[in-house]
C-alpha cells in the first residue's frame, strides 16, 4: 500500500453532469488554443511552452527529385563515377612512393563543370598546412605528441615525441610533389593547389553526361608513423633479425582522389584538418603496385596475377582456404618469420583490380604472415568472401585466433542488418594504425608481449580490443565504405551508426565481454556535462569526439531499437535505410525521413533531442497518489470517511493529556452527554438515502451503468506525476510493484510530453486485489536517465556508487585471482612425523577425495 | 624586440606502439565525476576508465604481463597510479584524497575517491592527468556537480591542468 492515499478525489459530485460538461468545454478549448497557436508561426513568442515535438521538416533540407521526403533517392538521383589506373612504386629503402595515375572522370550531374577539384591529403603532413599552422600549441583539440603552454608560474612543456615530431618533419619533407597533370593526350593542364586540396583547371568545360580523363605523376615520402601518426604510415621494426630492421607500410589516403561533387553540396573541397576522414566518389580501380619481391601485399581489390606474385604452394593453399571452415595459412608465420632475416633480389609488381569502390588502400611488408577463409555468402554478388588477416610475429597466436574469425563473424552480424558484403575480399592488417577503414581493408593494432622466455602472451582486454577493433573497422566497409556518407561533414553517420552495429555484433560474439560506450548507460556522465556540442555538428568542431561521435549516436539507436520502436520495427527501417543507399550518398536527413517512413513512427521529437540538442534525460517520478471512487450511496461512504477519520493518528495534545491523567469534562460528568455523543457526523439517515435514489435516478441510463460498475469492481485508481528535469522527452517506463507479489512493465510513449513538456501525469488502474506498493522508473537503465534518486516511488535512499561499492568490496571478485592462484602447486602430503608435529589427525585431499587406493 | 624567454620543460614521453592520435577507433576518454553526498557529508569522485587504454598503463609503467582484468595487483598499482595523477588543491593547499578503491563493472574500471566537504570560496587547482603518459590522445573530462550546478572540464596532454570556483565564476 502506498502511502499516499489521502487524495480522495471525487469522480462524481451532486452536479456530476454540470461537471462533466465543464470539463468538455474545457477540453476543447484548450485543443482549439493549441491548434491556433501551432498554426501561427515557427517561433514561440509568448510564455515558456517548449514544442518538443516541433516537426523536423523546418530543419531539414526541401525534398527534391534526387532526395525524397521519404528519405530515399530521387527518381533524378545522380552522383559521379572516378575510375583509376595507377601504377606505384615502392621505394623500401627511401620509403617513398612514386606512382603514376590515370583518373577517369564522368561527369553525370545535370551541371556543366569548369574546373575539376581533387583532394591531396598527404599535403595535411606539410610544415606549412592549414592543420599544422592551426595547431593552438596546448590548445583544446590539438592533435599528436604533447605540449603545454605555460605562464609566468608555469613552465611551457614540450614532450620528447613532440621533438622528436618536429624533427622528423625537418628531416623529411613529406606531402606531394605533384610532377605534373595532364590531359589524356599528354597536355598540360593548369592547376592550383589549396591546402589538401587541388583545383584543375578544364580546357573546355564538361557538359552533363561527359568524361575527361586527367594522368597526374607523384610522389611522396611516407610518415614515420611513431614519430609523426596519421592514418598511414611505415612503422620500424629495428629489432628484428635482418640488417637495418623491417618495416611495416601502410598506404592510405596516397594518391591524388577526385573529391565529391553532389547535388546538396557542390564540390566537396572542405580542408582535410585530420579529423573528419573523407568521402569520395565510387569507382573501378586497377592498381599495380611495385615493392619488393620479399614483401607480402594486402590491398583493396582482388589479386589478377597470383602467378607472378605468390609460389604454388601458397596459390594452392589460398584455393582450399576458399573452402576451409576455419582460418588457414597462406604464409605461415614460420614462413614470415624466415623472411625476416631476408633480403629481396628485385621487385614484384602486384597487381589488383577493385569494382565499385570508394577508395584504394594497401599494405607492404615481408613481416607478415597471412591467413585466409572463405566466407559463403549464398546466393549473393559475392557468394564466397575471402576472410584475411596479415600480421607479423607480434600479432602472435592472438591474431592467428581471432582477426579473420572477427571478419567472419562481422559479416555474418551486418549482412542481416543491410545487405550482403558486397565485395569480394575483407581484410585485417596488423600495422602502426591502432584502427582504420577502407574498402575491403583495415588496420588494426592490438598486439602480443614478448615475455623473457621468448613466448608472446596476451590479456583479455588485448583480445577484447583486438576482436572490438577488427569488428568495427570491417563494419566499416559497410558503414560508410559502401552506404556513402560523408565523415568530413558528419562523423556520427558512420562512426555511430557503426559503434551501434559493433556492439551488436560484440554482444552476438560474446554477451559476457562488455562492449564500453555505446549504450544509453554509458552516456549519463557526457551527457550531463557542460562542455558538449550537439552530434549534428561538423566533424572538425565537435568537442569530446567519442561520446558525441561513437556512443551517444550508438546509445540513441539502441535505444530506439529495444526501448522505443522494438526490433521488428527498427530493424526493417534500419535495413531499408541500408539497401536504400548501398554504393549511394546518404545525408543525416535521409537517415532520419527513412526510419520514420520505413517504421511508421513519427521520430521528430527523438531526432530532435538526440541529435539536435544537448539536452539529457532525467525523469522525475513525483508523486504518486491513491484514488477512491465517491460511491454517492452513503451507507458506504459515511462509514469510509468514519473510518478514515478514526485512522488519522492521535491529536498529541490529547495523548499528552492522557498521559497527565487528565479526565475530559464529558467522562467526568457523563450526564451532558445527548444525541450528538451517540450519533456523530457520519451517521445516515433516510434523507440521505432518498437523494442518493434520486439522484440515481437522476443519471442517463449509461451514466448509471458505468458508474453501478465502477462502484461494484472497487477497482485501485493511481496517478502518478512526473517532471522532466533533463530537458530531453522519452518515454516513461515503469517497473511496478503489487501487494499480490506481482510486477509489470508498463511503456508511456514519448506523445506523452507533447503538450506539457515539463510536468505530466497518468492515471493507471488495477483490479481490487492488485494494490500497487513500488514504482521505479527506467528499471532497467534503457534511457540514460541522469538521477535514479528521483526514480523510486516510494523514495529509496539510494546509496551513491561508492557507497554501494564500500558495502560489497567484501565480495569482491577481487577476493579470488584464478590466473594467479590457478598457478598455485598443491601442497604435498604431509610425512608422518610432519604429521605428527603438527598435532593433527587430519585427512588428506586424496583421502578427502575417497582415492586412497 | 627581444622576445621573452619561457622556460620549457622537456616532459620525458612513454611512446607504445599502436597509439596513433589519427583512428578512425574511438578516441581515449575518460568521465570522473565530482560530487557531494549529503547521506555521508564527503565528497565523492568517482573515476571511469576504459579497460584496454588502463591496461596498457599498467603495463607500460609497471609489468608488461599485467592483466588488469584479471590480475588484482594490477588494480592496486593502476589505483594508485591515479591517485598520482589526479590532484586538487584549494587556495594553494592540496585536498586530501582518499582513495576507496576500486572494481571491474560494466566495461569499465572505477576508481573511488572521497574527500570532505569542499568550501565553496576560494579557488581549486585540478589536475587530471591520467593515462597520458602513456595515450598521447587521452582526453579526461571531469563534471564537477556541486552547488547545484555541473562544471565539465577536459583535460588533454596539452592542458592536464584546470583552475576554477565552484560558483562558477571566472577566476580572472
Amino acid at each position: 500500500m502506498l502511502p499516499y492515499s489521502g487524495h480522495a478525489l471525487v469522480f462524481f459530485g451532486p452536479d456530476a453532469g454540470q461537471n462533466m460538461s465543464k470539463l468538455s468545454t474545457a477540453i476543447v478549448f484548450s485543443i482549439l488554443l493549441t491548434g491556433a497557436a501551432s498554426a501561427q508561426s515557427v517561433q514561440q513568442t509568448k510564455g515558456d511552452f517548449q514544442d518538443k515535438f516541433r516537426q523536423l521538416d523546418e530543419v531539414l533540407p526541401t525534398p527534391n527529385v534526387y532526395r525524397t521526403a521519404s528519405g530515399a533517392p530521387g527518381h533524378e538521383y545522380w552522383q559521379q563515377q572516378a575510375d583509376y589506373v595507377i601504377d606505384a612504386t615502392l621505394d623500401e629503402e627511401n620509403r617513398r612512393i612514386t606512382a603514376s595515375e590515370t583518373i577517369t572522370y564522368t561527369n553525370n550531374s545535370p551541371d556543366t563543370l569548369r574546373y575539376l577539384w581533387v583532394q591531396l591529403d598527404q599535403n595535411i603532413f606539410r610544415t606549412d598546412s592549414m592543420s599544422e599552422m592551426a595547431q593552438d600549441f596546448g590548445g583544446a583539440g590539438r592533435r599528436g605528441p604533447a605540449v603545454s603552454a605555460g605562464d609566468l608560474d608555469t613552465p611551457t612543456k614540450l614532450s620528447l615525441g613532440e621533438l622528436r615530431r618536429q624533427q622528423a618533419l625537418d628531416d623529411t619533407p613529406l606531402g606531394y610533389e605533384i610532377k605534373s597533370v595532364t590531359d589524356a593526350r599528354g597536355n598540360p593542364l593548369k592547376f592550383t593547389i589549396v591546402g589538401t586540396n587541388m583545383r584543375v583547371d578544364l580546357p573546355s568545360p564538361m557538359k552533363p553526361g561527359s568524361s575527361t580523363t586527367l594522368k597526374i605523376d607523384f610522389a611522396f615520402n611516407i610518415n614515420d608513423d611513431d614519430a609523426v601518426s596519421g592514418r598511414s604510415g611505415y612503422e620500424h621494426f629495428p629489432e628484428d633479425e635482418r640488417e637495418g630492421g623491417n618495416d611495416i607500410f601502410l598506404l592510405a589516403q596516397w594518391f591524388p582522389r577526385m573529391a565529391v561533387y553532389s547535388d546538396y553540396e557542390g564540390w566537396h573541397n572542405k580542408e582535410f584538418l585530420g579529423r573528419g576522414e573523407f568521402t569520395l566518389e565510387f569507382g573501378n580501380y586497377t592498381v599495380n603496385l611495385t615493392v619488393p619481391d620479399d614483401h607480402i601485399v594486402s590491398a583493396t581489390g582482388v589479386l589478377q596475377n597470383p602467378a607472378q606474385v605468390l609460389t604454388a604452394a601458397q596459390r594452392e593453399r589460398l584455393k582450399e582456404a576458399e573452402s576451409a571452415e576455419r582460418p588457414m595459412y597462406i604464409v605461415t608465420p614460420d614462413e614470415a618469420l624466415a623472411a625476416e632475416s631476408g633480403n629481396p633480389t628485385g621487385t614484384k609488381t602486384w597487381k589488383f583490380k577493385a569494382n565499385n569502390v570508394r577508395d584504394f588502400a594497401w599494405a607492404s611488408s615481408r613481416k607478415f604472415a597471412w591467413d585466409a577463409q572463405g566466407h559463403k555468402q549464398p546466393g549473393a554478388e559475392n557468394e564466397t568472401v575471402m576472410a584475411m588477416s596479415f600480421f607479423p610475429k607480434e600479432g602472435g597466436k592472438m591474431w592467428e585466433l581471432y582477426s579473420t574469425a572477427s571478419i567472419v563473424h562481422t559479416m555474418d552480424v551486418y549482412s542481416r542488418f543491410s545487405f550482403d558484403y558486397p565485395y569480394p575480399v575483407a581484410q585485417s592488417v596488423n600495422g602502426p594504425v591502432g584502427g582504420m577503414e577502407y574498402p575491403m581493408i583495415t588496420f588494426n593494432g592490438p598486439r602480443t608481449e614478448l615475455q623473457d622466455d621468448g613466448s608472446r602472451t596476451w590479456t583479455q582486454s588485448d583480445k577484447e580490443g583486438l576482436i572490438g577493433v577488427v569488428i568495427h573497422e570491417i563494419g566499416h566497409i559497410y558503414f560508410p565504405m559502401t552506404v556513402n556518407s560523408d565523415e568530413r561533414q558528419w562523423t556520427w553517420m558512420d562512426e555511430g551508426i557503426n559503434s551501434f552495429l559493433d556492439s551488436v555484433a560484440g554482444y552476438e560474439w560474446d554477451p559476457n565481454i562488455t562492449w564500453s560506450r555505446s549504450l544509453p548507460r554509458d552516456l549519463i556522465s557526457y551527457m550531463t556535462s557542460s562542455n558538449q556540442v550537439p552530434i549534428m555538428t561538423q566533424s572538425d568542431s565537435i568537442l569530446n569526439l567519442g561520446s558525441n561521435s561513437y556512443g551517444k549516436p550508438s546509445a540513441a539507436l539502441h535505444m530506439l531499437r529495444d526501448t522505443i520502436l522494438g526490433r521488428e520495427l527498427f530493424d526493417f527501417a534500419f535495413r531499408e535505410y541500408a539497401q536504400r543507399w548501398k554504393f549511394k550518398r546518404p545525408t543525416p536527413s535521409d537517415f532520419f525521413r527513412t526510419m520514420e517512413e520505413a517504421s511508421g513512427v513519427d521520430l521528430d521529437w527523438f531526432w530532435r533531442g538526440w541529435f539536435y540538442t544537448t539536452d539529457h534525460v532525467d525523469i522525475s517520478l513525483d508523486t504518486v497518489y491513491q484514488l477512491s471512487i465517491d460511491t454517492k450511496d452513503p451507507d458506504i461512504d459515511f462509514a469510509r470517511r468514519r473510518q478514515e477519520e478514526a485512522d488519522k493518528p492521535q491529536r498529541v495534545g490529547t495523548r499528552l493529556n492522557a498521559e497527565q491523567g487528565i479526565v475530559p469534562w464529558v467522562e467526568r460528568f457523563p450526564d451532558v452527554k445527548d444525541f450528538y455523543d451517540e450519533n456523530d457526523i457520519y451517521t445516515v439517515t433516510n434523507k440521505e438515502r432518498n437523494e442518493y435514489k434520486a439522484w440515481l435516478d437522476g443519471l442517463e441510463d449509461w451514466e448509471r451503468t458505468a458508474f453501478l460498475r465502477a462502484v461494484e469492481e472497487d477497482k485501485n485508481y493511481y496517478v502518478l506525476e512526473f517532471s522532466n528535469i533533463g530537458g530531453l522527452v522519452m518515454p516513461i517506463i515503469l517497473g511496478l510493484e503489487f501487494s499480490d507479489g506481482s510486477y509489470e512493465r508498463v511503456y508511456i510513449p514519448a506523445e506523452i510530453w507533447r503538450r506539457s513538456p515539463h510536468n505530466v501525469r497518468k492515471l493507471l488502474v488495477y483490479d481490487k486485489e492488485k494494490e500497487l506498493t513500488q514504482v521505479t522508473l527506467d528499471p532497467d537503465w534503457e534511457t540514460a536517465d541522469a538521477d535514479i534518486n528521483n526514480n523510486t516511488f516510494p523514495r529509496k535512499i539510494l546509496p551513491s556508487r561508492i557507497e554501494a561499492y564500500k558495502s560489497t568490496r567484501d565480495f569482491s571478485f577481487k577476493r579470488r585471482d584464478i590466473m594467479q592462484d590457478i598457478k598455485t602447486e598443491l601442497t604435498p602430503e604431509e610425512t608422518e612425523g610432519e604429521a605428527e608435529t603438527e598435532g593433527e589427525d587430519a585427512p588428506t585431499p586424496a583421502e578427502l577425495e575417497g582415492a586412497t587406493e | 624586440m627581444k622576445p621573452m624567454k619561457h622556460l620549457v620543460l622537456i616532459l620525458l614521453s612513454l611512446l607504445i606502439a599502436g597509439t596513433p592520435a589519427a583512428s578512425a577507433h574511438p578516441r581515449r576518454e575518460a568521465e570522473i565525476d565530482i560530487s557531494f553526498n549529503p547521506n555521508s557529508g564527503l565528497t565523492e569522485i568517482v573515476h571511469r576508465y576504459r579497460i584496454l587504454d588502463s591496461e596498457a598503463v599498467v603495463q607500460s609503467l609497471f609489468d608488461p604481463s599485467l592483466g588488469i582484468k584479471e590480475d588484482p595487483e594490477a588494480q592496486a598499482l593502476f589505483g594508485e597510479y591515479i591517485e598520482n595523477r589526479f590532484s586538487l588543491r584549494h587556495d594553494g593547499k592540496r585536498v586530501p584524497l582518499e582513495l576507496v578503491g576500486g572494481e571491474i563493472n560494466d566495461g569499465y574500471i572505477w576508481i573511488y575517491q572521497t574527500a570532505a566537504e569542499l568550501p565553496k570560496d576560494g579557488i581549486y587547482v585540478l589536475r587530471a592527468s591520467e593515462l597520458m603518459d602513456v595515450h598521447t590522445d587521452q582526453v579526461n573530462i571531469v563534471n564537477v556537480r556541486l552547488h547545484d550546478q555541473v562544471q565539465s572540464f577536459v583535460f588533454s596532454r596539452s592542458a592536464p591542468f584546470v583552475t576554477f570556483r565552484l560558483d562558477g565564476a571566472s577566476v580572472y
